[in-house]
């Protein structure tokens, strides 16, 4: 570690290099040093986010913020770590504040109101990040945009069920990366460009194998567009619909009827399971997308390009760029 | 909708979540992984769980052990997880222990209990033993391990995957001897010396079993050169008069000025290189304090203290300073055991390990980084460990749920290698010479002429066989009983006396057949008794070589020397320390139990990443996790469409 030339800029205290001394360990006092003065904007706080905000707060970021404005109900506490029988009928972002601060008091937590229609460049000025958890695509469309902008990184994450995915459009982005084959392991810049989710989800003919997760979720975009909603899945028509459009595009794919089999399934059982968050898959995709953070803020290592997608009963977490 | 489960319900479906919530769930650990693996579960449903954890929490977890805060610093880990999570469910039924799942108190009994054991452990040792209650009591174990960015997840259950021990284990990284003691060219020698010289004078009888060697009668030996017969003999009679003014300007000496000498002295050591100069005390202190190495400005003074490098003249004075308080505290503890996280016992081995590092012209290092190297830390972190639980728990509610054969283990990658940051392989059938699962026979290869009984259950089959508290049997004779529970006080002092008896006049002589049982492990193993003296050859041998050339220094350690090499051979045990390299010189451990470090402030990934499969990335393959070649197959009982699969299949055959 280059911790003489690292250390030269650092703000960090005895007291934070005690407590931070594993994440030093690993990514060096400089990342660290870039985490302490990093700002991060985390809106909708799902189960999913909650893991999310817990490891990037653990890891000691400046300062959190909150976009949150549900109240706390059964079917809201799910897995998230933020919320207990206790926190039914208050705001689940107050629930969330309290027990940010005790999880680590040294980051700055604070909450703030918006609709999504009114959103202008001050909302996510400011921010080294944004994180958005999925609800919809047109909310995604917006804040993406509005991140794309202003050249702000934005990373877009949701789990059905046991499947699960991360998007992400960081723009132009430099990092760092150590190449460690080499002898003195010396430490490269790396540029890469990003798509929006909007770019990414226009559709046509895909030239490779394209995960079926990504099938799913150009559905659902392509469902939300026409009706300006996210289809019922307990509704019978809707998934006939679905159905009927995942047809139309398998149809302009050379597949073969194994493949085909496994699309099917894994669009039915994401559409049986559109808004169920469980701990397994939270678990997993929160830490990837935990991890994510930490790379992109402290511009250390390679983040990823562009989607990365969750099978959790598989085990397998692939990243495709689309 | 009226509780928090109804997601899992729905996902897993309402006959699973049942069999989750009927459970009985044995948790093992409660740091990293185990954290996160609590709180999993309670979130997924499962109700009656235990966790077994002997730590206490430390300052440098809460980086990542989400459920401690600052005020719990000092508190058991297993009873504040307990109460962390309890907020998830309260109607959860946890049972939490502050102890040593090695202890009687978790006994064969007590596992039997459970339908499922989750182990989240730090080291081998532990692991081994919860391998072998879970085969014996034929319970599912989801083993896991996390290093840095990277981890595992697997399954051992008896019959139909391998075991934990089914195949080697990693052995921590060795240096040769004449490097650590003669020839250092890199930091991390000097830094191993410097621990191995805590351990020999702080170290008192806490310093390896039947190591005799006393530090402080090698303190005065001050022969540089000849031997007295040639009657060429060259005495260092400085080291004396150094003594006379107190410890610790007489260890700098001896160690700084004698020792290097002796070295400098051995021509074939310098032939294509400066040799060491001694140093002198007096004038490192005279000189004025501005030194080359540190003060480069003022930009230092916001640098973190650990991270910066103490210039050389301050390593000397922290060296004089720590050496004085290491031997009072040594006396009044009767001897220290090398703790990274003592404050005063780094620091002596970071300015020993520099003060010799200068001598030898290699760089000196900060304390940050010494305290890396010198405590094998593998850092642990949050996210990773997230990761992992989120699998252990996808494991878990496959076995509880009745899909056994849906099992896998999982790894994770630093970075996606191939487009797959998450690589799944198929469980590997168990191995039919394991000693452990399998009961295969071993054979032990030593000198029954001189082994001390004592050496021989502490050494082989404690250390390097895992077997806690051995009962060995000859013939229909019970000959040695290892726990103390069932003994009294005569029977112990009975068995002091059995240790101090070689192996060859107490029935372990050539030939013979041991019984070696652990009654709470349930382990069972027949070991063959083999007389050997080639280790014994092996020393001559090098002897010879060795006195050439270089004479007199050579004989000083000889003593030294012994105690390092290699004395035994297990064949047939899939845990022998592999000897097969054999070099020039011998080779020690980096730290002295010849046990990966034990620290439980981070998580080893024991069983390695598959070669095979980091070989497209060898970046997160070079992280410093002890390594071995571990060729666990691919070969899949996946469905040939899975992409993920054939492409891993094709890494294979590729490698």
């Amino acid at each position: 570690m280059d911790t003489a030339v690292a250390a030269a800029s650092t703000k960090l205290t005895e007291k934070e290099a005690q407590i931070y001394d594993r994440g030093i360990r690993l990514w060096g006092v400089d990342a660290q040093t870039k985490l302490r003065q990093s700002k991060v904007l985390f809106i909708g706080i799902n189960s999913l986010m909650s893991e999310i905000i817990k490891n990037v707060v653990l890891v000691g970021v400046d300062k959190v913020e909150l976009v949150e404005d549900a109240l706390a109900t059964y079917d809201k506490l799910a897995c998230n770590l933020f919320l207990s029988e206790d926190s039914i009928g208050k705001t689940v972002v107050s629930e969330a504040i309290q027990k940010i601060n005790s999880l680590n008091p040294l980051v700055t937590v604070d909450s703030t109101d918006k609709e999504f229609e009114t959103m202008t460049d001050d909302f996510v000025k400011g921010y080294d990040l944004v994180v958005l958890s999925h609800t919809n695509f047109s909310n995604a469309y917006i804040v993406n945009n509005l991140c794309k902008k202003n050249n702000i990184p934005f990373i877009l994450t949701g789990t059905f069920g046991l499947h699960g995915f991360i998007f992400e459009d960081l723009n132009e982005f430099t990092y760092q990366k150590r190449d460690e084959s080499k002898e003195g392991s010396l430490i490269e810049t790396h540029k890469l460009s990003y798509k929006t989710i909007s770019e990414s989800l226009k559709g046509g003919v895909w030239n490779k194998r394209v995960d079926p997760h990504f099938l799913v979720l150009f559905l659902l975009a392509k469902f939300e567009e026409k009706h300006n909603r996210v289809p019922d899945v307990l509704q019978n028509i809707d998934t006939e619909e679905l159905t009927s459009n995942l047809n139309e595009v398998i149809k302009q794919h050379t597949l073969k009827q194994s493949e085909i089999d496994k699309i099917f399934k894994i669009t039915k059982d994401t559409l049986r399971t559109l808004n169920a968050e469980v701990p397994t898959t939270c678990s997993v995709l929160g830490g990837i997308a935990g991890i994510e953070v930490i790379r992109i803020l402290s511009r250390n290592g390679t983040p990823i390009n562009n989607w990365l997608f969750l099978d959790v009963e598989k085990g397998t977490g692939n990243v495709e760029i689309l | 909708m009226t509780d928090r489960f109804s997601a899992m319900k729905l996902t897993y479906g309402e006959e699973c979540f049942k069999a989750i919530q009927e459970s009985k769930v044995l948790v093992i650990g409660a740091g990293g992984i185990g954290c996160e693996v609590l709180k999993n579960l309670v979130l997924a449903g499962f109700i009656n769980i235990d966790v077994v954890d002997l730590d206490i929490i430390d300052i440098s977890n809460l980086n990542r052990q989400f459920l401690f805060r600052m005020n719990h610093v000092g508190q058991p880990k297993a009873l504040v997880a307990k109460d962390a999570v309890l907020q998830y469910n309260p109607l959860a039924n946890i049972n939490a222990y502050h102890g040593d799942v090695k202890t009687q108190q978790f006994d064969l009994e007590y596992f039997k209990k459970f339908n499922l054991v989750l182990s989240a452990l730090d080291n081998i040792s532990a692991r081994r033993h919860v391998n072998r209650l879970c085969l014996s009591a034929g319970l599912p174990l989801v083993e896991s391990g996390t290093a840095g960015y990277l981890g595992q997840v697997t399954i051992i259950k008896k019959g139909e995957t391998e075991c934990y021990e089914c195949h080697p284990l990693p052995v921590p990284k060795q240096f040769p001897v004449c490097t650590i003691r003669s020839n250092p060219s890199a930091p991390i020698h000097c830094i191993v010396w410097a621990k191995m010289l805590f351990g020999k004078l702080f170290g008192g009888q806490k310093n390896g079993g039947d190591d005799d060697t006393n530090g402080i009668t090698d303190m005065d030996n001050n022969i540089i050169s000849g031997s007295e017969e040639n009657g060429d003999i060259v005495r260092d009679e400085q080291l004396l008069v150094e003594k006379e003014k107190g410890y610790k300007r007489w260890v700098f000496h001896k160690v700084f000025n004698t020792d290097i000498q002796i070295l400098a002295k051995m021509a074939d050591l310098w032939k294509e290189k400066q040799p060491p100069s001694p140093l002198s005390l007096d004038n490192i202190l005279d000189q004025k304090e501005i030194d080359e190495t540190s003060k480069e400005g003022d930009q230092l003074i916001n640098q973190l203290k650990d991270q910066k490098l103490w210039s050389f003249k301050e390593n000397v004075e922290v060296f004089l300073d720590c050496a004085e308080k290491l031997k009072d505290q040594s006396e009044k503890e009767n001897g220290l055991v090398w703790d990274k996280d003592d404050e005063i016992s780094l620091s002596f081995v970071c300015s020993a390990s520099n003060i010799r590092s200068q001598i030898f012209n290699i760089p000196m290092k900060s304390r940050f980084d010494v305290k890396s190297m010198a405590g094998n830390i593998i850092p642990a972190i949050g996210t990773t460990n997230a990761i992992i639980s989120g699998l252990v728990l996808t494991e878990a509610i496959k076995i509880i749920g009745g899909r056994f054969n849906e099992c896998h283990s999982t790894y994770l990658m630093k970075e996606p290698s191939s487009r797959r940051l998450l690589i799944p392989t198929s469980l590997e059938e168990p191995n039919p010479k394991c000693f452990v699962c399998n009961r295969n026979f071993i054979t032990c290869k030593l000198n029954t002429d001189k082994v001390t009984v004592g050496k021989f259950v502490n050494e082989i089959l404690k250390k390097s066989l895992a077997v806690n508290e051995p009962i060995l049997t000859v013939g229909n004779d019970l000959i040695y009983e290892g726990g103390d529970q069932d003994l009294d006080k005569e029977e112990i002092a009975q068995r002091k006396k059995i240790e101090e008896k070689i192996m060859g006049q107490y029935r372990l002589v050539n030939g013979s057949q041991v019984i070696i049982e652990d009654y709470n492990q349930d382990f069972k193993v027949t070991m063959n008794i083999v007389h050997t003296n080639e280790f014994d050859e092996d020393i001559k041998k090098k002897k010879e070589e060795e006195n050439k050339d270089q004479n007199r220094a050579k004989q000083q350690d000889e003593k030294k020397k012994e105690e390092d090499e290699k004395w035994f051979e297990i064949i047939g045990s899939t845990t022998t320390p592999s000897n097969e390299n054999k070099k020039e010189c011998d080779a020690t451990n980096t730290n002295e139990n010849g046990m990966v470090d034990d620290d439980d402030d981070f998580e080893i990934l024991e069983t390695p990443v598959p070669e095979s499969l980091v070989c497209k990335t060898s970046s997160t393959a070079s992280t410093n996790t002890t390594t071995t070649t571990n060729t666990t197959s691919l070969k899949r009982k996946y469905d040939e469409e899975d992409s993920e699969i054939s492409d891993a299949k094709k890494q294979k055959s590729d490698s």
